[in-house]
């Protein structure tokens, strides 16, 4: 066979063929190069570059814990708002921007512009902060150049119940940190802990996705359940704004407290504050009076001093003394009562509230076993509520009490005590003798162990502390200084007490007074006990903690017991029908 | 020869379409996860937010009055959760001047 003749010529020359191969090998050559060296060299560099773009990790701020009364009413909650900030960095014309939000948010427009130019150089500025939905929804509409501004999440605190217990539940401020009362003393618990997530986004910046890696879920504030009910705390916050507009006074507070237990049911100050518009509250309004106001307790302290004198069997309780017809010398001083009596019983010495009765007890007594009872009925020191800014009052050191203490103390002057720890001691009475930690906090979800650790301390026996409250302070509501704190179908027991205002240097301040008077129910088994406390009435010139204050704590005495529904017994009811309107009055 | 490649071609187009289309879905489903965790977000507030407007609307500041002054229509629950029921009224013994008798 013939071979075919080849009638193509070839195109290229092996030559060129060659040439080509060779720069096309050298282009691949060079491609792959470059593909190992982004690839290979500089892959993390440019791996983390677009990592820059692509993601970022945002804070999510954990929700604080709500706070709730013992029937679980919302006392403080957190909710979820949007704040403003700008860029000023990425702001060309400051008067343009801060002309349209200016007006939306109710700012001045010329204040903020200056505040951006001031600025200028920083890369966030806070505008306005915890926006509402009318704000955000305004701004939104603005269409503000991208990039030059944003929102952040941020929360916010209400207090559903307004002005109620406000001192005590104190508030959180504009970062979230608690200020005062229990948002102050429970910040950790309430405020839980912050998460992060890193996030993916897309080229107009809107999340796509949030990955796994690195992400922290943040931990939500616990709830925090106090003894407080709010409708008994309403009852005493009612009480005491009808004693601020009967007797004009500088402040007054209220307690009601368990004896049982040591459980707070209300604690109300005035004046006080609304803490959804803290911006508002004057400088005394934001002291809690019932656990930071101190002053001398008179003649509620006499009590204590009794029951810790038949306790160590110095005093009789069929005994008596005489009140040497209203004046009585004693060392330099000369004391006087209020009426000129003369031989009382121990049973009277309390129920008229004799003060040349409780100096002779006082001198039967002698120092040391006064300076015994106050400190045995925790005068001096702290009671240990959970509240910041507790006070401990003053008891001097006994090396320090002349023979003026011995006929002051029992009279419940020389000694300053705060209101908490009055009701506190008189609490002791009331139970049987023990003396209870009082406590404002039911329960805390992180310690459920929490309602049940209890301290208690003996001060007198059960026998002593049934006798001061069904006789002396009985009397004093029946035929006593408390007549005015009598209720229909209640055996009501109480003490009265008015002593001088307390000056800075240690003195007492001439013509001003504080009223009090402590009072409890039922006799038979005290369930409630309340004590209300008047700094300085200034009307009429009366001072008479049995006038001021007894009215206002029968009332919220006789509300509470009928709310939590301590029964009236049916018999005293129909009795009470003959009292005469001049012995109650209420 | 053709048909061979084109084939081939066809195959690895339809291969990598495919993978574009499952991406996409996954891609989608990442944003509607995403979209729940900040609808949950959403939600605990709108709770919250509820939670708080029916407490404002029964706190016993705005009823306590209304309830003393008898302004409030009662009616007593077929079923009390109580049964301790209070032998007096909280608005007969809210009064002050209520003298009994």
């Amino acid at each position: 066979m013939s071979k075919l003749p080849n009638t193509r010529e070839p195109v290229l020359s092996p030559v060129r063929a060659r040439l080509v191969v060779t720069i096309i090998g050298l282009g691949w050559l060079i491609l792959s190069a470059r593909l190992i060296q982004l690839q290979g060299v500089q892959r993390d560099k440019f791996a983390g570059k677009a990592e820059q773009q692509r993601e970022y990790v945002e804070e999510t701020t954990a929700r604080a814990g709500d706070i709730v009364d013992r029937q679980g009413r919302l006392l403080a909650t957190t909710l979820s708002t949007r704040s403003l900030y700008l860029v000023p960095v990425k702001i060309s014309n400051a008067r343009m921007i801060a002309e349209a939000i200016a007006a939306p948010l109710g700012l001045s427009a010329d204040s903020l512009t200056e505040k951006i130019t001031v600025n200028s150089q920083r890369q966030f500025l806070w505008i306005k902060r915890r926006l509402t939905e009318t704000e955000i929804t305004a701004i939104r509409q603005l269409s503000l150049p991208k990039g030059a501004w944003g929102f952040r999440d941020e929360y916010r605190r209400e207090y559903p119940q307004g002005v109620v217990a406000a001192q005590v539940i104190g508030l959180r401020d504009i970062d979230g940190v608690g200020r005062g009362g229990i948002e102050e003393r429970f910040d950790s618990t309430l405020r839980g802990q912050n998460g992060k997530r890193r996030v993916a986004r897309d080229s107009r910046g809107h999340v796509i996705e949030i990955l796994d890696k690195d992400q922290q879920i943040p931990v939500p504030g616990q709830n925090v359940r106090l003894t407080l009910d709010v409708v008994v705390q309403l009852y005493a916050e009612r009480e005491l704004d009808q004693v601020m507009k009967e007797w004009q006074p500088e402040s007054c507070s209220a307690i009601v407290i368990d004896p049982t237990n040591g459980d707070i049911l209300a604690m109300a100050t005035r004046p006080t504050f609304n803490p959804n518009r803290p911006q508002e509250a004057s400088p005394e309004s934001w002291k809690n009076r019932a656990i930071a106001d101190i002053y001398e307790p008179g003649s509620t302290f006499k009590p204590m001093i009794v029951s810790y004198g038949l306790e160590e069997g110095v005093l009789q309780r069929d005994e008596s003394f005489h009140c040497q017809n209203g004046e009585y010398r004693m060392g330099r001083r000369v004391l006087h009562d209020h009426h000129r009596y003369g031989l009382l019983s121990l049973t009277d010495v309390l129920v008229k509230s004799s003060n040349i009765g409780m100096a002779k007890i006082g001198e039967r007594m002698g120092n040391e076993r006064l300076e015994r009872a106050a400190t045995l009925f925790g005068f001096g020191r702290k009671t240990g509520i959970e509240l910041p800014g507790e006070l401990p009052g003053i008891l001097r050191p006994l090396k320090q009490w002349t023979s003026y203490s011995t006929g002051s103390i029992p009279m419940g002057h020389e000694i300053a005590t705060t209101p908490l720890q009055l009701i506190t001691a008189h609490a002791a009475l009331a139970n049987g003798g023990e003396l209870v930690r009082p406590r404002i906090v039911l329960q805390d979800q992180q310690d459920s162990t929490y309602a049940i650790s209890r301290m208690t301390t003996p001060t007198v026996s059960r026998e002593t502390a049934r006798w001061i409250v069904e006789h002396p302070m009985q009397e004093v509501v029946v035929r006593g200084t408390g007549k005015k704190a009598r209720i229909p179908g209640y055996h009501v027991f109480g003490k009265t007490g008015t002593a001088q205002c307390l000056s800075e240097d240690g003195g007492y301040v001439h013509g001003k007074y504080i009223s009090s008077f402590v009072c409890g129910a039922p006799v038979e088994s005290p369930r409630l006990l309340t004590l209300v406390v008047v700094n300085q009435s200034s009307v009429g010139g009366e001072t008479f903690g049995g006038k001021v204050a007894a009215p206002a704590a029968a009332n919220i005495l006789r509300q509470a017991l009928v709310y939590l529904r301590i029964s009236p017994d049916e018999q005293l009811l129909r009795a009470a029908a003959n009292w005469n309107d001049d012995q109650i009055e209420f | 020869m053709f048909f061979r490649f084109g084939s081939v071609l066809c195959l690895i187009v339809l291969i990598a379409l495919s993978g574009t289309a499952i991406e996409k879905q996954v891609l989608q489903l990442k944003r509607a996860i995403t979209h729940q965790q900040y609808r949950l977000d959403a939600l605990l507030d709108s709770h919250v937010r509820l939670r708080l407007e029916a407490q404002r609307l029964g706190t016993p500041a705005s009823l306590l009055g209304p309830l003393e002054r008898g302004e409030l229509p009662l009616e007593r629950p077929k079923k009390p959760v109580r049964t301790d029921l209070r032998s007096h009224s909280l608005k007969d013994q809210s009064q002050p001047s209520g003298t009994p008798g």
